[in-house]
């Protein structure tokens, strides 16, 4: 498997542009219990240090890294430039394509300006694999320690899954030694949990969802449930093509976001939702149940899942999740 | 274990412990037998507790294509991904059967519709299901299938009923398997039966058509003192010398008083010299006439001829053929022939035949040695092989042919199937030569050998092939093959060869 995904990222071009972020946008953001604006900015680096060893199986983040060095000179224009559109948003949320806090991405004094630079925000999201976090790294951020909120991508707390779904080179004890230590230090933490990485059927990665969310939520201010989406490049995309791997449906963001709503911390902002690329049921209910789902993230109340109008590929769905396991393969029936 | 009944080409049917192969097993509740049960990570299939693949396995199937063994049943998992690439669909089957064999029970999941289960049975898939079904209504039909399915490879005639299913993929499935496995599927294929049905399109490339064509045009000798050949066409009723047609091109022939070789001229086997009309399938296949020929018939009968006559050489070749085979005229041109083309119902035409023939030379040759050089024509169609038979004494009762050595028969030549029985000596001559052998350990067979008791089994031999029994080289008995050289040496179980005659050391 590893080679496979060695093998694919090979194959990748990236652009050398050292001094331009990747991307920078708009969008909500639940934050304390209402709908806020937020800035999203994805800043280049050389990204994160796990694409040089192999990579997570559904991560094509490696395809916006630099392919040369970027020196605190041009992540200074990237930031300056990021400033220039920036205009008081609440909620700020700077992205790497890795870990902010690896110093191999940003150096220790250009992770400190880029936080000063948005300083006037309430809060800030940054994220970073769970290496990266310990007391003495913690001590250098306790100035800001209530405006930033950490965002570690957990996936599964099933250890056999992270190595042979995701490939995510760390173990669920590795994630818990973070999160523990920032429950205990007062920073925020937010964890990502994947749905459906490949390998696993339908049913299964809605299984292994819940119970990864109900682990994680002891920890975490809240979780954000990341169901995949194709990305170029990656072992998901390569597995797709072949025809053995189907982006979740939408019906089972629901069946997870519902079982885990007592939970009051759990939200989903699915990337392509109803594409084919993106999790999606059959076309007739996808805009319903999308707009379902956003719904629910901002309010947290539960009826507006169970108010869902029923559907015919609701069935299909069912099918799915009763006999996908028995196939011996976890092949993407459409 | 499992016990082996009979093929239809790659298809078995057997027994394991108490169920049917081939077989569909059903996660939708339509009987009681056959129902796959999951059991957290196991399932049950035919009776047997399955694990299912841990995610290592399943990155092993999903990126290396890679096929299960557990047990006895060997799983080839995701099919259903290259319905849109037949070639590598049946290039996986294929593969597995390579790597897996013959014995053990090939189950594919998730694949079965009801028109491409046939298909997949005989591809040589024992075990289907129902999993694509998410309907009881879709379960029954697939078990409506199954029983039409296992009804024809029981009444022989799989392979029509697996041509006859409109349905793309399975037609694509089947021809890519006649062209490209052709190899592999002739070996499941009898040398003999009782009809063989050709109403299809796709029965143009039957692998025991092929095979026919193929032993015509690279075995087969001409009888070695024909120098005559009369080209004619066949006749509907089978034997062909027992139509009006042809006992009316024997009175004719009999009428010019020479002596030529007969070669019919036929779709789907291309070519049929007289002494093997009654020889399978021969003397047993039925196609459409219409008076209209497919291209793809007419390339194959003069691919046919062309190899037939590049390697058997004659003085000259006359032919009668009628207005609808008028398409090989160019083709008789360049091998310098002379023909009548037209209706017998035109005198004049049955006198333009008696003209071609009166210009051929008298041969003066006794007709037993005629019959003899016909005699090993069959034997190297049917052995590749000749045998000695100057100064043996030839006997022809109607069809019937014997031959003696002193007061001992050496052959029989039986219309029944157009084959050579072999008897002592023959079968120590042919066991020489290494062909059509079986060894076995020590023992007198009564009636029967199985499978379990042959050591080794050279592979010439197929299903209905007349083969010698030997131990060590010393002749035990001759009789009739019930399965292929394959089978024999793979399955490890059934009625191998049926006994016609022991013979003692003495």
């Amino acid at each position: 498997m590893i080679d496979k995904i060695i093998n694919l990222r090979n194959n990748v071009k990236r652009e050398n542009r050292p001094d331009q972020y990747v991307s920078l946008w708009f969008e909500d953001e639940p934050y304390k219990n209402k709908r806020e604006k937020s800035m999203v900015l994805v800043l280049r680096t050389r990204g994160c240090f796990w694409f040089y060893h192999s990579g997570c199986t559904m991560c094509g983040y490696y395809n916006d890294t630099n392919p040369t060095n970027v020196t605190d000179e041009d992540l200074l224009k990237q930031v300056e430039r990021a400033k220039e559109k920036y205009s008081g948003e609440k909620i700020v949320k700077i992205y790497n394509s890795g870990s902010f806090f690896d110093r191999n991405e940003i150096s220790q004094e250009m992770q400190l300006k880029i936080l000063n630079t948005f300083s006037d925000a309430e809060r800030i999201i940054v994220e970073t694999r769970p290496e990266f976090i310990n007391e003495r790294m913690l001590e250098n951020f306790y100035e800001f320690k209530n405006k930033i909120m950490i965002a570690i991508g957990l996936e599964s707390s099933n250890d056999e899954i992270l190595e042979n779904s995701i490939n995510k080179g760390f173990k669920v004890d590795n994630y818990k030694r973070a999160a523990e230590l920032l429950l205990e230090k007062n920073f925020a933490l937010k964890t990502y949990v994947l749905l459906k990485p490949p390998f696993l059927s339908e049913k299964k990665s809605i299984d292994d969802a819940i119970s990864s969310i109900e682990f994680a939520s002891q920890y975490s201010e809240i979780i954000s449930l990341n169901p995949v989406n194709i990305q170029n490049n990656t072992l998901v995309e390569y597995l797709w093509r072949k025809g053995y791997y189907r982006s979740p449906w939408l019906w089972s963001v629901v069946e997870v976001l519902k079982r885990t709503a007592y939970l009051k911390k759990v939200v989903s902002f699915p990337t392509g939702p109803g594409k084919e690329r993106g999790a999606h049921n059959c076309g007739k209910c996808d805009d319903e149940i999308i707009h379902a789902i956003e719904e629910f993230s901002f309010k947290q109340d539960i009826d507006i899942l169970n108010n869902i109008k029923e559907c015919d590929c609701k069935k299909n769905w069912k099918y799915i999740i009763e006999m996908e396991d028995l196939t011996f393969s976890t092949i993407g029936v459409q | 274990m499992i016990d082996f009944k009979k093929r239809s080409g790659l298809s078995r049917l057997a027994k394991y412990e108490n169920f049917t192969l081939p077989s569909i097993i059903f996660h939708n509740k339509i009987n009681n037998e056959n129902i796959i049960e999951k059991n957290w990570n196991k399932v049950k299939i035919l009776n047997k507790e399955i694990e299912l693949p841990s995610l290592k396995e399943l990155q092993e199937i999903e990126i290396e294509d890679k096929i299960l063994l557990r047990d006895d049943i060997v799983i080839i998992p995701g099919l259903i991904t290259l319905e849109k690439r037949p070639k590598e669909l049946i290039r996986k089957i294929f593969k597995a059967r390579k790597d897996f064999g013959y014995r053990r029970i090939f189950y594919a999941p998730f694949i079965a519709k009801y028109l491409n289960l046939p298909i997949l049975h005989y591809l040589g898939i024992d075990l289907l299901d129902d999993l694509r079904c998410s309907s009881n209504e879709c379960s029954i039909e697939l078990f409506n299938m199954e029983k039409m399915v296992l009804k024809a490879i029981e009444k022989n005639y799989f392979r029509v009923f697996v041509e006859s299913i409109p349905d793309p993929l399975s037609k694509t499935l089947l021809r890519i398997s006649d062209m490209d496995y052709f190899s592999t599927m002739e070996i499941f294929y009898p040398v003999t039966g009782s009809f063989l049905n050709a109403s299809h399109f796709e029965s143009l490339f039957r692998p025991d058509i092929q095979r026919w064509i193929k032993r015509i045009t690279e075995n087969y000798e001409k009888p070695y003192h024909e120098i005559y050949a009369f080209l004619i066409p066949c006749s509907a009723t089978k034997p062909y010398s027992k139509s009006r047609s042809h006992r009316f091109f024997k009175s004719i022939i009999e009428q010019s008083g020479k002596h030529v070789h007969e070669i019919i001229v036929t779709s789907p086997l291309g070519i049929v010299p007289r002494e093997l009309e009654f020889t399978y399938p021969a003397k047993n296949y039925d196609i459409p006439v219409t008076g209209y020929w497919y291209e793809d018939e007419k390339k194959m009968l003069i691919e046919t001829m062309e190899k037939f006559f590049s390697k058997n050489k004659y003085r000259k070749i006359l032919a009668y053929l009628p207005d609808d085979l008028a398409f090989l005229e160019p083709y008789l041109k360049k091998l310098n022939a002379d023909y009548v083309i037209g209706n017998l119902r035109d005198e004049i035409n049955v006198k333009r035949i008696l003209d071609l023939l009166g210009s051929l030379e008298n041969i003066s040759i006794n007709k037993n040695i005629f019959l003899a050089d016909a005699l090993n024509s069959i034997a190297s169609f049917q052995f590749n092989e000749k045998f000695p038979l100057e100064n043996k004494k030839i006997r022809r009762k109607f069809d019937e042919i014997f031959v003696y050595d002193d007061k001992e028969t050496y052959l029989y030549f039986s219309p029944l199937n157009g084959n050579l029985l072999l008897y002592k000596k023959s079968a120590e001559y042919l066991m020489q030569k290494n062909k059509k052998i079986i060894e076995i350990d020590n023992f007198i067979p009564k009636g029967s050998i199985f499978a379990a008791g042959i050591i080794n089994a050279s592979d010439d031999i197929r299903e209905g092939d007349e083969v010698i029994v030997h131990n060590n080289g010393r002749l035990i008995a001759t009789g009739t093959a019930l399965m292929s050289y394959k089978d024999m040496l793979e399955q490890g179980r059934g009625e191998a060869v049926k006994v016609r005659h022991t013979f003692t050391s003495s």
